[in-house]
């Protein structure tokens, strides 16, 4: 009995945890009127089943191209920019170049930056750069400013850190220049901590908002959350639309969670040691 | 041809503590084509460096390095036609064991035909035919190091590279892969510089050994050549286990021969008489100077009393049956020696034995300078 | 310098272009203007037109009640959420750090809400929060009868907006720290916690005189980008309260996205944008203070 009590409370408190997420689920698939009903809560079985809100969610927060925005964003960001950070983290860690700690030192200054500060001056460089007019510049305006990140650059600069000199010497013996050696013998040395980095990047620019708030004022180039907070603020005010569009908002990721949890391998970053 | 000739070669460097470190000291060598030669010493001798400096790994502070007649202190390591072997394999660990094997010669750009046949050529000489689609890590030490081996074989270099090769493994594994890197170089031909601290691998696997010390040449000679005549004190304790004994003490004229006087300080008690015909006119003269009278184990014989004129007298420390022969640790005065001696016998420790010499076998140095005292001197760079 | 390590170094710059190109493109030179205009008052329409003021813009936040209760309402929220939520993940993670494979599945559960995105949570929790109306009610007023205390209107009262918006994000944020936590209590070698018990200690002293020293930079880490991220706060009361009731939730960033696009006032929001970045400064210096770089 003693070994179950751990056993109870811990399936109680996830239950609970979760409650939120359980209750948003089942209340997609419920009909407007029953969604603020008391009885409604606790009858999670009983009540009616409809798929009217998805239908009006689709419709009216343009679900489709939404979604589409979404990922487009979010995969230009993660495969676009492992590949500019890897490439400056390599050369800071192995590339013997006159000036790279002073360079490397302005790069970490830069890591505690948050975008808040200069999301309003960086809307200004947008706009001057002509990434607001037009779907694909528009686009090109929600993944540019996310490419190159310090933080992602000071990061994998440790992994690469940790690679056996012997290993380098070796390609260096085969004949490899420097692009090979990264490319070949560096960046596949470093696997876990390349999906740690698009694991973090995933997660973070999926919810993005200040940024698209501020850049996507077209509505061909709405993400889905910018989508689904017009539908929270425009009337008619559709409680089991909102629900379903924010069901939908997050289904991709949910996806990709037992993909993404077996990655998240969280570093002490301040150390680097894993 | 592969001839590797290095003249003068020095590398130094600030070290910690901002002080210049000379790791390699003007040193000459020169590896004859297609000879397998051992760069042995204690760590921190410059063995390492020295090789590293051939492989283009290191920078070179002065002197030259050259292969096959060309002066490569500027070249590139792909471009100097070498190949190494390192200490703790370095194998790409994302890769197959072809494509560890296959990828010096993907970068050169080899057609696929013949990166093939040169691979499977190598896999098959090392047994390694089984192996080709598995990853490093799902390997053992002693295949890891033969698919490194296989790395450099494919790429057909002038010169191979070794350093320290069997440091990683076990025991066992060891002494296999010792046997299959000596029938490699048999089979190949090639040339081949092999650096360990190891005396063993240096004897059974060299052509011929660079004893090294301090950044310095110590001495270079076939095997038996540094076994039988060690050019000074290092040399002769390194080489040979268990080491060589020292005694100190002087020769002495007395009667037409001549007796060796051990040192008071170590109240050793040696009673030696050696006649003239085993002593160099040299080291006739030099009775009276202070030397170090050198003996290896297996020229020391357990004799069942004192005999006059031929014994030593020690104590027995600790008998060590190693099968096919004893050791015995004996301590005659304050000087220890060790003795090789037939397996039969009882030993207790604190016993009193006596044991006689070959006085054929005898070596002398000078205390100060660690120079064997020969008919002639010899140079400290040898070639 | 040896010669393949030069023709390596050669190499450097087509590694290191595109990121510091992009680098000082969207975050240096930004941060140059941002820096450059909070001593003007230059406008959101026209910021080209504009005259130098000097500290003025900054003078002028400090005295300006708004911006201080801006700063007040984050600094409110993230005393209320630090320190229960570190607190919190940290005990979690204790809890949750057994090797049983079964209770992956458990560390997993709280891990969910972080997964999902705050804008979706920010929606939800406004839907949960709904205040009693005849019969109709969000969950957590639902659940409170259920257990027969009273409701509320959450995000409407002007005492519990600020909590409620703290405890959904405590709630969402908890699973990513526990799971720091729970990486650095892996990191704890098992001889510390033999050498303790052996030496008569029990649980909760081992986690006090043991845990907590060994984990001492990580608990320093983790408080402090909790921290950061606390200040960073937005999206919750853009969505949930639009910095209401009374401007009780109006947070700092917030504070300065209105003065933006409402105020149109750039110098000055460039000026709250900087003292926010030397607010962050300042707590990351805190951080490497606190942090000892001994490690055992």
């Amino acid at each position: 009995m003693k070994r179950l009590l751990p056993w109870v409370l811990s399936i109680a408190a996830a239950l609970l945890f979760l409650a939120p997420l359980l209750w948003m689920l089942r209340a997609s698939f419920s009909p407007e009127t029953q969604i603020f009903q008391p009885g409604f809560a606790g009858g999670i079985f009983h009540g009616s089943w409809t798929l009217q809100n998805y239908a009006d969610a689709w419709r009216r927060a343009a679900l489709g191209s939404a979604m589409l925005n979404s990922l487009l964003q979010v995969a230009g960001i993660v495969s676009v920019g492992l590949l500019i950070n890897t490439l400056a983290a390599y050369a800071f860690a192995r590339l013997e170049f006159p000036g790279r700690e002073l360079l490397f030192g302005v790069v970490v200054v830069l890591i505690i930056l948050p975008v808040e500060v200069i999301a309003v001056p960086l809307f200004f460089t947008a706009r001057d750069l002509g990434l607001t007019a037009g779907y694909g510049p528009a686009m090109a305006g929600l993944i540019a400013p996310f490419l190159a990140k310090a933080f992602n650059i000071y990061f994998l600069r440790q992994h690469f850190l940790t690679l056996p000199i012997e290993l380098e010497e070796a390609a260096v013996i085969d004949g490899a220049g420097a692009w090979q050696q990264f490319w070949n013998v560096a960046l596949p040395s470093i696997r876990p901590a390349l999906a740690t980095v698009v694991v973090l990047d995933l997660l973070t620019h999926w919810g993005d908002f200040l940024w698209p708030l501020m850049i996507s004022t077209r509505e061909e180039t709405r993400t889905v959350q910018i989508s689904l907070a017009n539908l929270f603020t425009q009337p008619p005010i559709q409680w089991g639309a909102i629900l379903a569009c924010a069901v939908m908002a997050t289904l991709p990721v949910l996806a990709l969670f037992r993909w993404l949890q077996r990655y998240i391998v969280i570093t002490d970053s301040r150390t680097g040691i894993k | 041809m592969a001839q590797v000739v290095i003249e003068n070669l020095t590398k130094s460097y600030s070290g910690k503590t901002g002080a210049n470190v000379v790791a390699v000291n003007r040193i000459n060598l020169t590896v004859n084509d297609r000879e397998f030669m051992v760069l042995v010493g204690p760590s921190g001798c410059g063995k390492s460096t020295t090789l590293r400096m051939i492989a283009g790994l290191e920078e070179i502070t002065a002197g030259t390095v050259s292969i096959d007649g060309r002066v490569v202190n500027d070249v590139l390591p792909k471009d100097r036609d070498i190949a190494m072997v390192f200490q703790n394999y370095a194998l790409y660990p994302h890769m197959s064991v072809y494509e560890n094997m296959a990828f010096g010669l993907k970068l050169r750009k080899l057609p696929k035909a013949e990166i093939d046949q040169r691979v499977r050529e190598a896999a098959a000489m090392l047994g390694l035919e089984e192996l080709l689609d598995r990853k490093p890590k799902a390997l053992s030490g002693g295949q890891r190091q033969r698919v490194a081996v296989g790395r450099a074989i494919v790429r057909k270099p002038k010169v191979f590279l070794f350093d320290e090769p069997l440091s990683n493994l076990d025991a066992k594994s060891r002494v296999s892969t010792r046997t299959e890197i000596s029938k490699l170089h048999e089979r190949l031909g090639a040339t081949m510089i092999y650096v360990t601290h190891d005396q063993v691998e240096a004897m059974t696997m060299g052509d011929r050994i660079c004893v090294m010390k301090d950044g310095q040449i110590m001495q270079v000679d076939e095997p038996l050549a540094l076994y039988n005549r060690p050019a000074n004190l290092f040399v002769a304790g390194f080489i040979g286990s268990p080491a060589m004994n020292f005694f100190h003490g002087s020769l002495r004229a007395q009667n037409g021969e001549f007796r060796f006087d051990s040192d008071k300080s170590t109240g050793a008690k040696i009673d030696l008489v050696l006649p003239r015909s085993t002593l160099s006119s040299n080291l006739q003269s030099d009775s009276g100077k202070p030397m170090v009278m050198g003996i290896r184990p297996e020229n020391l014989h357990l004799e069942k009393a004192a005999v006059a004129g031929k014994t030593i007298e020690a104590k027995l420390e600790l008998a060590e049956p190693m099968g096919a022969e004893t050791y015995l640790h004996l301590q005659t005065g304050s000087t220890p020696f060790t003795a090789r001696v037939a397996p039969t016998g009882r030993h207790e420790p604190g016993q009193t034995v006596y044991v006689s010499v070959d006085s054929d076998r005898l070596h002398f140095f000078d205390p100060t300078t660690g120079e064997a005292l020969r008919q002639s001197p010899i140079h400290r760079t040898n070639r | 310098m040896t010669a393949w390590k030069k023709s390596y170094a050669r190499a450097a710059p087509w590694f290191l272009l595109p990121a510091l190109i992009l680098l000082s493109l969207f975050v240096v030179w930004p941060l140059v203007r941002a820096s450059l205009w909070s001593f003007t008052n230059a406008d959101l329409l026209n910021p080209a037109q504009k005259q130098w003021v000097g500290a003025g813009n900054y003078g002028g936040l400090l005295a300006d009640a708004q911006f201080r209760q801006a700063f007040g309402n984050t600094a409110l929220f993230a005393l209320l959420v630090v320190p229960i939520q570190v607190t919190l993940a940290f005990v979690l993670a204790l809890w949750v750090n057994r090797p049983e494979p079964a209770w992956r599945w458990l560390r997993v559960v709280f891990f969910v809400p972080t997964v999902v995105s705050m804008p979706v949570l920010a929606v939800l929790w406004t839907i949960l929060y709904q205040p009693a109306q005849r019969t109709e009610m969000g969950l957590i007023n639902v659940a409170l009868t259920t257990v027969g205390l009273p409701t509320r209107a959450w995000l409407h009262d002007p005492h519990w907006a600020l909590p409620a918006l703290a405890f959904m994000s405590l709630w969402q944020g908890v699973g990513l720290q526990m799971m720091i936590f729970l990486a650095g209590l892996q990191g704890v070698p098992a001889e510390l916690h033999e050498a303790s018990r052996i030496d008569g200690a029990n649980a909760f002293q081992r986690v006090v005189h043991v845990i907590i020293p060994a984990l001492r930079n990580t608990i320093v880490f983790v408080v402090t980008v909790t921290t950061i991220l606390a200040f960073r706060l937005f999206v919750q009361p853009y969505l949930m309260t639009h910095g209401g009731p009374a401007n009780r939730t109006r947070s700092l960033i917030q504070s300065i996205y209105e003065t933006t696009f409402l105020g149109q006032e750039l110098g000055r929001a460039c000026a709250a944008a900087i003292l926010f970045l030397a607010w962050v400064g300042l707590l990351t210096l805190l951080q490497r203070y606190f942090s000892r770089e001994d490690r055992a």
